[in-house]
């Protein structure tokens, strides 16, 4: 466990009137909510409103789309990610992210995990060592590839390699962990596996998580916010959201009666 | 998945004609269990006990019907309100059948001796918590938030006349030792009466939060 900021503030992100375009197309809205530290957060909606992009606003992904321009702000820890003077691969490494299809790098499981800590700097053996056995613990998936750690990450399952991309993720320590559809392609066991994975992970860490999947979102998430044509229609306490929304349009959508 | 929802909608609309038809039932043996007692009708009584194995049978298809509908389809919002609030009146109606087998009981006990007194009280709660199922009901069926919670409020008239005849009931039998045995029937009968208030109560409870999502506060008057 980390221990407890001075920032007495429970937010760790807080997003403000944040409005998104590609070229002059407009796709979120007054975006306006905060996430709370070291608990999940999902977000839903249909496909198209915007989840992907907003995401991707939280760790600056979005940056690598030339026809992507943004207005509003998004406040980590009090900062705002876009100030100027805030270097985005130090926002990418406090914000991770793991996308729906597992992507591992063609090289060695151990490889996968210690790629970002070496970026950063550290060189010691035992020190990766370390770091790769650590990572791959809090990714649930040490006892499964300890004895293997030279194998090719491609000899992997898909749940396995979704389990690896965490843990390459969570091995440079980021503060928030970014999920989109991280379980779209795997099989309800593996899909668990993650679920149980996610509910571990934010005792050291605030998720965020993309999901198509209304079941996954009531399991595994505290706060929920459904979207609806680039706008925030809903964020709740994930109890409430599935027993009693507020909102009709986000009552037709989780009750499936959307459209 | 539009087809998937038309079904499912297809099959909450059968569920609640289903609890419906339980709740007929239900109000039908307590009708009929009131009345054994007052017209002295022990084939009337026989008949109320007889439709208890339907009132449970109704009772465990609708229980079965609603886990079924939650596996399958793992509802939401006011569909989750509605199935969990079915289960609950579903066991409440299942209730006050059974409820309505022991007043026929206590009639058929209170036909072997004389008249304890003028049944005055008798007809004047019955009426109550009959009503009050039928409204509870109502309020199910309409979705009446309102309904609902007043059923809830009369609960304490009928409160309050169980206490005032269970007073009257001790001095009679304190009085006249003879009256024992047709006394404590009648006495239990009333008791039947006073919970059958208590259970439409629980209904009324059940659809309020069905439809207001909300339960009610128990220091609202
Ligand atoms: N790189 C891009 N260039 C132009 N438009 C884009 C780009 N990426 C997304 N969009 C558009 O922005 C809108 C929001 O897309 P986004 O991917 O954020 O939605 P989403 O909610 O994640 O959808 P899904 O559930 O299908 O993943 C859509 O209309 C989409 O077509
Ligand atoms: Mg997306």
């Amino acid at each position: 466990m980390k221990p407890p900021k001075t920032d007495s503030s429970d937010f760790i992100l807080s997003v403000q009137n944040l409005n998104a375009w590609y070229h002059t197309t407009q796709v979120l809205q007054e975006i306006s909510f905060d996430i709370q530290r070291h608990k999940v957060t999902a977000l839903i909606g249909p496909s198209g409103c915007g989840k992907s992009t907003l995401i991707r606003c939280f760790n600056r992904m979005n940056d690598f789309i030339a026809t992507f321009k943004l207005a509003g702000q998004i406040l980590l820890e009090g900062q705002d990610l876009y100030d100027p003077a805030i270097d985005p691969v130090e926002v990418r490494l406090r914000v991770g992210m793991v996308f729906q299809k597992q992507n591992p790098f063609p090289k060695s499981i151990y490889e996968n995990v210690a790629y970002g800590p070496r970026i950063s700097g550290i060189r010691r053996r035992h020190q990766l060592d370390a770091i790769v056995e650590e990572s791959l613990k809090r990714a649930a998936l040490w006892d499964e590839v300890k004895d293997k750690l030279k194998a090719n990450a491609y000899t992997l399952s898909g749940g396995q390699q979704q389990r690896l991309c965490i843990a390459r993720t969570l091995a440079v320590e980021p503060e928030v962990l970014l999920l989109d559809e991280p379980c779209s392609a795997l099989d309800p066991i593996a899909t668990a596996k993650i679920e149980e994975l996610i509910l571990k992970l934010k005792d050291d860490y605030t998720v965020v998580i993309v999901t198509h999947n209304m079941q996954q979102a009531a399991r595994v998430s505290d706060f929920t916010a459904f979207f609806y044509l680039g706008e925030l229609v809903e964020f709740w306490a994930t109890d409430k959201i599935f027993t009693v929304p507020k909102d009709p349009q986000t009552e037709a959508y989780i009750t499936g009666k959307f459209g | 998945m539009k087809a998937m929802q038309r079904y499912f909608e297809l099959e909450l609309r059968e569920l609640q004609q289903q609890l419906l038809r339980l709740g007929g039932l239900a109000e039908n043996m307590l009708r009929k269990a009131v009345e054994s007692v007052i017209h002295r009708d022990e084939e009337l009584a026989q008949s109320v006990i007889e439709n208890d194995d339907q009132a449970d049978a109704f009772e465990n298809e609708i229980e079965e019907r609603c886990i079924q509908l939650i596996a399958r389809h793992q509802p939401a919002a006011s569909d989750l309100r509605l199935l969990t609030t079915t289960m609950r009146i579903n066991r409440d109606l299942e209730r006050v059948a059974d409820k309505g087998v022991d007043i026929a009981q206590r009639s058929l006990e209170l036909m072997q001796y004389p008249p304890v007194k003028p049944y005055i009280e008798l007809p004047r709660v019955a009426t109550i918590v009959q009503q009050m199922v039928k409204d509870a009901l109502d309020a199910f069926v309409n979705r009446n938030a309102i309904l609902a919670k007043e059923v809830r409020e009369r609960d304490d008239e009928v409160d309050a006349i169980y206490a005032q005849t269970l007073q009257e009931l001790l001095t009679i039998m304190t009085d006249q030792p003879a009256l024992l045995r047709p006394g404590i029937s009648l006495l239990l009968l009333f008791r039947h009466l006073e919970r059958i208030g208590d259970l439409a109560a629980n209904i009324g409870e059940g659809v309020y939060y069905l439809v207001e999502g909300d339960v009610i506060r128990h220091s609202d008057p």
